[in-house]
């Protein structure tokens, strides 16, 4: 009965809908307007990738540089450790992923992926690019930048030049100014100047003798010898501090070529 | 002038072609509205007149209209705030769908199927009756679903699955 009523209707419809568009002076819309909308949110798509990248460029980069820290306070401050992961970061990254899904899905035939493939691509992606750019010093560059263009954006991120100049720690950095056969002198951050003995019996270290200029962090304890501050060293190694100019970084060679020497 | 009005007989035979299969889709899924179905076909074919040259050629052109009218029913039926009455299903509807359902009929245990059919169908959430109407009743495949709803293909399986269950459950809470 219904598909009778139809049928009696449909010879009309065609004409009063013809009519209603010829009367609204209706048109098609132009094939370039979709063309501009799908190259929109491809762009959105591309933006939201690019944050994610650089966010996990810096959250690399920010967790390599704090990693050290984790080895050798050995969990005796659960907080302090917890304050070294680059949350700020990795909040970036999640809303970079989660913007990249959303405008994936607006794309023309975005929706034929499931939500898990999206995240996934998404989040592989970041990672790719991410870890090419920290690879390059993209989040190092970046990083130090804002440390020091945005004072707000330290204390974000947990950046605490003072942790690597605390003897009582038992975490120093600094610059090798001096070297003899196994001590060397080392200014810290802080320009306090301090002897530091390498105990040669330890396999930890990673190279037997630092060379003069280089930047390095050295994990030990304070002694007193001779009447002077002593620090025995169990572990040095090449200093890639966070901050740039606010804690006097200069570059230094690869671990790798100083393994060789 | 010659070139629109050539571009205008064309859509009026796509207007004839199309007009009774989306006027029945709309009247399934938005059961109880008489006029205001017509209503609603005028606007689909307004739309896609004006949307014709963002037509994905990937897609069937049935799946692209069927998305319009399916997108034009929810709106409508969101902006008047209304809930789809009770499913009335024709003789050759309910046979389609028992069949499908593998709902016996005429036992003793499904005395009054078509009517009980009907109400369970009018409880449904609307997605799990959407896609119920889609797949049996207007025949669509999974992947035309998909093109109409703009969801995963996957998606369109686990929600056919978990409304035939759904409806098993509901239809013998009802019995």
């Amino acid at each position: 009965m219904i598909d009778e009523q139809n049928k009696t209707e449909a010879p009309h419809l065609s004409k009063k809908i013809l009519d209603l568009i010829e009367q609204k002076g209706l048109n098609p819309k132009p094939k370039w307007h979709f063309f501009v909308r799908e190259w929109v949110v491809w762009g959105m798509v591309c933006v939201a990738l690019l944050i994610g990248s650089l966010a996990t460029a810096l959250t690399i980069y920010i967790g390599n540089a704090s990693r050290f820290m984790e080895h050798h306070i050995l969990f005796s401050d659960l907080l302090f450790l917890f304050r070294l992961v680059p949350f700020l970061w990795l909040f970036l990254l999640c809303i970079a992923i989660f913007y990249t899904v959303y405008a994936l899905r607006e794309t023309r035939r975005g929706y034929r992926w499931s939500s898990s493939w999206l995240v996934a691509l998404a989040v592989g992606v970041s990672i790719l690019i991410g870890s090419s750019a920290h690879a390059l010093g993209v989040g190092e560059a970046i990083d130090r930048y804002l440390l020091t263009e945005m004072p707000m954006y330290r204390p974000l991120t947990n950046f605490q030049p003072k942790m690597w100049m605390d003897t009582d720690q038992g975490v120093i950095a600094g610059t090798v100014t001096n070297v003899e056969k196994e001590t060397f002198t080392l200014q810290k951050l802080d320009g306090e100047v301090l002897k530091v003995v390498i105990i040669t019996e330890n396999d930890n270290h990673p190279f037997r003798m630092p060379h003069e200029g280089m930047r390095v962090r050295v994990v030990g304890t304070t002694t007193i010898e001779g009447g002077e501050n002593v620090f025995k060293s169990t572990l040095v190694q090449p200093f890639h501090g966070r901050g740039g100019p606010l804690t006097n970084h200069v570059r230094i060679s690869q671990p790798s070529e100083m393994k060789e020497r | 002038m010659i070139r629109v009005s050539t571009e205008r007989e064309a859509f009026a035979c796509l207007v004839d072609r199309y007009e009774e299969k989306l006027l029945r889709y709309l009247k399934r899924i938005m059961p109880g509205l008489g006029e205001e179905a017509h209503d609603v076909l005028q606007e689909v074919f307004i739309k896609a007149y004006v949307n014709v040259q963002g037509f994905d050629t990937a897609l069937s052109f049935s799946s692209w209209i069927y998305r319009i009218a399916h997108n034009e029913a929810i709106n409508w039926l969101r902006k008047k705030k209304v809930r789809p009455d009770t499913v009335a299903l024709g003789d050759d509807d309910f046979q389609t769908f028992a069949h499908s359902m593998e709902v016996s009929r005429g036992t003793h245990e499904y005395t009054l199927t078509k009517d009980a059919v009907a109400r369970t169908l009018s409880h449904m959430p609307e997605k799990y009756y959407t896609v119920l109407v889609l797949h049996f009743l207007e025949g669509k495949s999974y992947e035309e679903i998909s093109d109409i709803l703009t969801t995963p293909s996957g998606t369109v399986a686990t929600l056919i699955h978990r409304a035939k269950k759904q409806f098993s459950s509901m239809h013998e809470q009802h019995d």
